[in-house]
């Protein structure tokens, strides 16, 4: 197994995340968007507080507006959108900034962007520029922020190249994007996202479009990055699996809420949300039981427009009543740290037992 | 099992090689050698999941037995109903004959239909282009394949833009059951879907096959959807099929070495199974330059001397006594 | 899905209405439909034959009795240059017709066979294209003869290249699309294909490229007439007025007499192009139609992302 533990690229620092030190603390945050004539409430009061040194994966289908809570983060929503209310605390250090207060391109959210909070995105053909060398893409956001040498920035560029697995490295560092796998140019997309040690990193379904073996090994990257230098992570994706291997905590989003919270244990073996489980039986594993029909919910996911009281889910939901429809639901908390949005639950934190079948 | 009926399809040591023209003449520098002797039997009533990596083929092969591109060599033989018959050499009628019989389901549901063409007019379309004269004849067939799929018959005035994704591949199954074929070959066709959507449209695959007895050829990249939807899985590496088994027995009872790495690989709640993994060094080899003997003889963890000269052939294998074919050198003493 | 129901409105309708709302679409309808109402009925609403020819009041400038002063042999411009306007038209119109029906055959059978029929025909267009325009016309013309038919002839034999490379490029890039594999895995034939499947997904750009073209070729017969070597001065048509600036007296002393066939010149193509602009809008079915508005899923997703 390959062993990327000894990182004297950077210090060494491992951290335990603790309750209340939060790198990260997203507070009633509502994002909307002009489309056309209509305001579309895309995030719903979403509050996520990510304990420095944690791993977090934000999990939903398309819609959910995962990927638009990373944007809101970093801000860098499209032109229509923007964070209507709420908090975006950013702490690096014990002093936090409240990133939606700054200038989406003034130089403290810039200075921040890349070498604070680094991202890594989903499409790398794309994402890399196909006219310039790999190298100094890489090296373009090093010499942005810290005051070195050209020089300097490509002896670091090449080292962390090697550190994170990519071959031949001072050749690579020459190369055009198009010359790589697809797993290659994610591992420059690392590159570019932690070359300026970031103590955030937010990947938005980085493996999505890997194969999975390579999914596999850009992974285990990623959680030794967490382990051993202290990095906080929030990933996005659609794949419950994989958050299963890689995730301290997870957050289920619907329609721009998040209705589900908890640890990885306790959400993913044992989820109380009627959407969480059926996101889960929709998915079949290695050992499922083929005689047993994959679970579905009836329907799509509506349009935000359509959903403007009561329960996003409820439209789908089996487990829906009246009252579901008639206000905001808030979150219950069912134990230590695992939160659930559901009106159903009982005294215990579970769904009743539906009659006539699920 | 296999020993007592006649396939539906027979793939014989199909070859796909594109060449690779360079330099200012333009000339052959290579090959890519996209499939490189695939064998594959499919039954009737059964559907094979054809699982791989990228550069594996299988889209390939899928396009292949569909007869959207010609085989560089080998054959392929479809029975009509008299026996095996060699399609790679039909015309016209018989042609035609045989894409009623063989129909296909592409990975994009956002590109599978003509934008300019209502879907219930596309539908119809393949129909009278497939000789069913009569026009009531043609409603009846399409509104009984939008009911086995669950679109209401009134949409088929939309458009596709006006459809979501799931709803866009379904309509292309029900274009497909329209014309009553007796293989399905769907690429990847839940791939770009929601999970909740693709086990819509899985459940919705399962139930067809129960009722109408189609074979269907699936090809996808995930594994675990492939084992739950399959009878049959095969395997595919660089333009070979390297094993070929019944689904229930993965993940257990997979030999080919690079089968285990890729089950291995894919993310599970089983705690163990992430220590269990198996790390494959090195990178596929590219398709133009493949090594001699077996294609996965540069990675494999378990090589020996033979695999780097001599390419194994698909042969029954020696440890499951069911339905199982590896194309691999190990385990090939015990008889 | 949408909650109203649009089935029973046929296409044609819709396409109608969606048009009536684009403001370009609406401005240069207008435009051209005034210019071609007043060209038709030239002679009610200026009052005066076009040939009539009046020595007395030659010369005059724009008055309330000749909106648009007179010529040289007294004739009421304002009426000459509506009648132009018909020839004017109906020349841009049927050689850009003409020029795009070539281009298209050529570009959807060259676009979707590829190969050595394309290079052939692409050689051609090539020929065509290098050789100087003006000696083309000037050989055609010497051929053929002058006359209104004549030069239309001309225009599309010399014409078509531009829409012939954008519907061969549109057909390059459609040929690969999943809906076009899909009708080969049908069976479908290739003229079927070709004609029936992916032709209407380039009428876009060709109706632009028609329009487009019809002010190309209005400016272009202006400026062969100009020449003396398009219409015959018997037949007035915009460019044949334009030859009265040929004279720098006229110029500067009898301005009405080539002003107001420039600016009719322009203001018409000016119209055309608005049309051009608001087709081009209207004619993708994907364009937001006023019904449907839920298709913010579809934007959403092309703006971030898919979800694959």
């Amino acid at each position: 197994m390959e062993n990327y533990v000894n990182w004297s690229f950077w210090e060494q620092k491992v951290i335990q995340p603790t309750q209340n030190d939060f790198i990260l603390d997203l507070q009633n945050v509502n994002v909307k968007f002009k489309v056309e004539d209509d305001i579309l409430h895309i995030l719903r009061d979403v509050s996520l507080s990510v304990p420095r040194g944690s791993f977090l994966c934000v999990v939903g289908e398309s819609g959910c507006g995962k990927s638009v809570t990373a944007q809101a983060i970093v801000q860098l929503l499209p032109d229509n959108g923007e964070v209507s209310s709420g908090q975006i605390l950013f702490s690096p250090e014990a002093e936090g900034v409240e990133l939606n207060k700054l200038e989406k391109f003034g130089k403290q959210m810039r200075d921040i962007r890349g070498a604070k909070i680094g991202m890594i995105f989903q499409d790398t053909l794309s994402s890399l520029n196909p006219a310039h060398k790999v190298g100094r893409q890489v090296a373009e956001s090093l010499l942005q922020h810290l005051p070195i040498s050209k020089d300097e920035a490509r002896t670091r560029v090449i080292e962390l190249f090697r550190k994170l697995g990519i071959p031949d490295p001072e050749r690579r560092y020459e190369a055009y994007p198009h010359e790589f796998s697809g797993g290659m140019r994610q591992r420059v997309m690392i590159a570019i996202a932690t070359i300026c040690e970031p103590d955030l990193v937010i990947a938005d379904e980085p493996t999505t479009a890997l194969d999975v073996t390579i999914q596999a090994q850009i992974m285990t990257l990623l959680k030794d990055l967490q382990k051993t230098a202290g990095k906080t992570f929030i990933l996005i994706t659609h794949n419950m699996a994989l958050v299963s291997e890689v995730a301290d905590h997870v957050a289920v989003m619907y329609l721009g809420r998040v209705v589900e919270y908890g640890a990885v244990d306790q959400v993913l073996r044992d989820p109380r949300h009627p959407y969480t489980k059926a996101l889960m039986a929709s998915v079949p594993t290695l050992d499922a039981d083929k005689s047993v029909e994959l679970q579905t919910v009836d329907g799509q996911t509506p349009s935000p427009a359509e959903v403007t009281v009561g329960c996003e889910f409820a439209g789908r939901c089996p487990y829906v009543i009246a009252a579901c429809k008639e206000k905001t639901i808030e979150m219950t908390r069912v134990n230590q740290g695992h939160d659930v949005r559901c009106i159903r639950l009982d005294s215990n934190g579970k769904l009743p037992v539906l009659t006539g079948g699920a | 099992m296999s020993n007592a009926r006649t396939p539906l399809y027979r793939v014989g040591q199909i070859k796909k090689h594109f060449p690779v023209l360079g330099g200012v003449l333009r000339r052959t520098k290579g090959y890519v050698r996209a499939l490189d002797g695939v064998d594959l039997e499919v039954f009737r009533g059964e559907t094979i999941s054809v699982i791989g990596e990228s550069g594996c083929g299988k889209t390939t092969l899928g396009r292949m037995l569909a007869l959207l591109d010609k085989p560089t060599g080998g054959e392929l033989s479809f029975d009509f109903g008299q026996g095996l018959q060699d399609v790679t050499t039909l015309r016209g009628e018989d042609r035609m004959r045989f894409r009623k019989k063989v129909q296909m389901i592409f990975q994009d549901p956002y590109t599978s239909f003509n934008p300019r063409q209502r879907v219930g007019a596309a539908m119809d379309e393949v129909l009278r282009v497939h000789g069913v004269k009569d026009e009531a004849e043609r409603t009846a067939r399409i509104q009984e394949a939008c009911e086995m799929v669950n679109i209401r018959p009134e949409y088929l005035q939309r458009y596709p833009h006006e459809f979501s994704g799931g709803q866009r591949q379904r309509l292309a199954i029900a274009r497909c059951l329209a014309t009553k074929p007796e293989l399905i070959i769907a690429d990847e066709i839940v791939s770009a879907l929601d999970v909740s959507i693709q086990a819509q449209i899985v459940n919705l695959l399962l139930k067809i096959q129960k009722d109408t007895g189609l074979s269907f050829i699936f090809v996808t990249h995930d594994v675990a959807v492939a084992r739950y939807v399959g009878n049959r899985v095969a395997v595919m590496y660089l333009g070979n099929v390297v094993e070929i088994l019944p689904a229930e027995s993965l993940p257990e009872a997979a030999e080919h070495p690079y089968t285990i790495a890729l089950l291995s690989a894919v993310p599970s709640m089983n705690p163990k199974a992430k220590e269990d993994r198996v790390a494959l060094q090195g990178e596929v080899p590219s398709p133009i330059d493949m090594p001699s003997g077996c294609a996965f003889s540069t990675r494999c963890p378990a090589v020996m001397d033979i695999c780097r000269s001599e390419r194994p052939v698909l042969r029954i294998s020696n440890i499951s006594k069911g339905d199982h074919q590896v194309a691999c050198h190990l385990n090939k003493g015990a008889k | 899905m949408s909650k109203k129901d649009k089935n029973n409105q046929s296409t044609a309708r819709i396409f109608i209405r969606n048009f009536l709302h684009n403001p370009s679409g609406v401005i240069g309808l207008t435009i051209i439909s005034v210019l071609i109402i007043t060209s038709l009925f030239a002679v009610q609403i200026s009052g005066v034959e076009p040939d009539y020819i009046d020595p007395i009041n030659s010369r005059l400038g724009p008055s309330l009795d000749h909106l648009m002063g007179t010529d040289q042999l007294g004739r009421d411009m304002f009426s000459r240059i509506l009648s132009g306007a018909r020839q004017s038209i109906y020349i841009g119109v049927v050689a850009s017709f003409l020029a795009n029906l070539i281009g298209t055959v050529l570009g959807a059978v060259a676009g979707y066979l590829g190969g050595k029929i394309d290079a052939v025909v692409m050689r051609v267009s090539e020929l065509v294209m290098t050789f100087p325009q003006l000696i083309l016309v000037l050989i055609f013309v010497s051929l053929l003869g002058q006359g209104i038919n004549n030069v239309i002839i001309v225009f599309a034999l010399t014409g078509w290249m531009t829409t012939f490379r954008l519907v061969r490029g549109e057909f390059f890039s459609l040929r690969e699309e999943a809906f076009v594999e899909a009708d080969r895995a049908f069976g479908f034939s290739k003229p079927r294909i070709i004609f029936r499947h992916i032709l209407p997904n380039t009428l876009s750009p060709i109706v632009v490229a028609f329009t487009v073209n019809i002010a190309i070729f209005i400016i272009a017969e202006a400026g062969l007439s100009f020449l003396g070597l398009g219409v015959p001065v018997t037949t007035p048509t915009w460019g044949n007025l334009l030859t009265a600036a040929q004279n720098p007296v006229v110029v500067n002393e009898y301005w009405w007499l080539w002003v107001f066939p420039a600016l009719s010149i322009a203001v018409f193509v000016l119209g055309v192009n608005f049309v051009g602009d608001g087709l081009r809008d209207v004619l993708d079915p994907r364009h937001k139609s006023l019904i449907a508005k839920n298709k913010w899923k579809t934007m959403l997703i092309g703006r971030f992302g898919s979800k694959k």
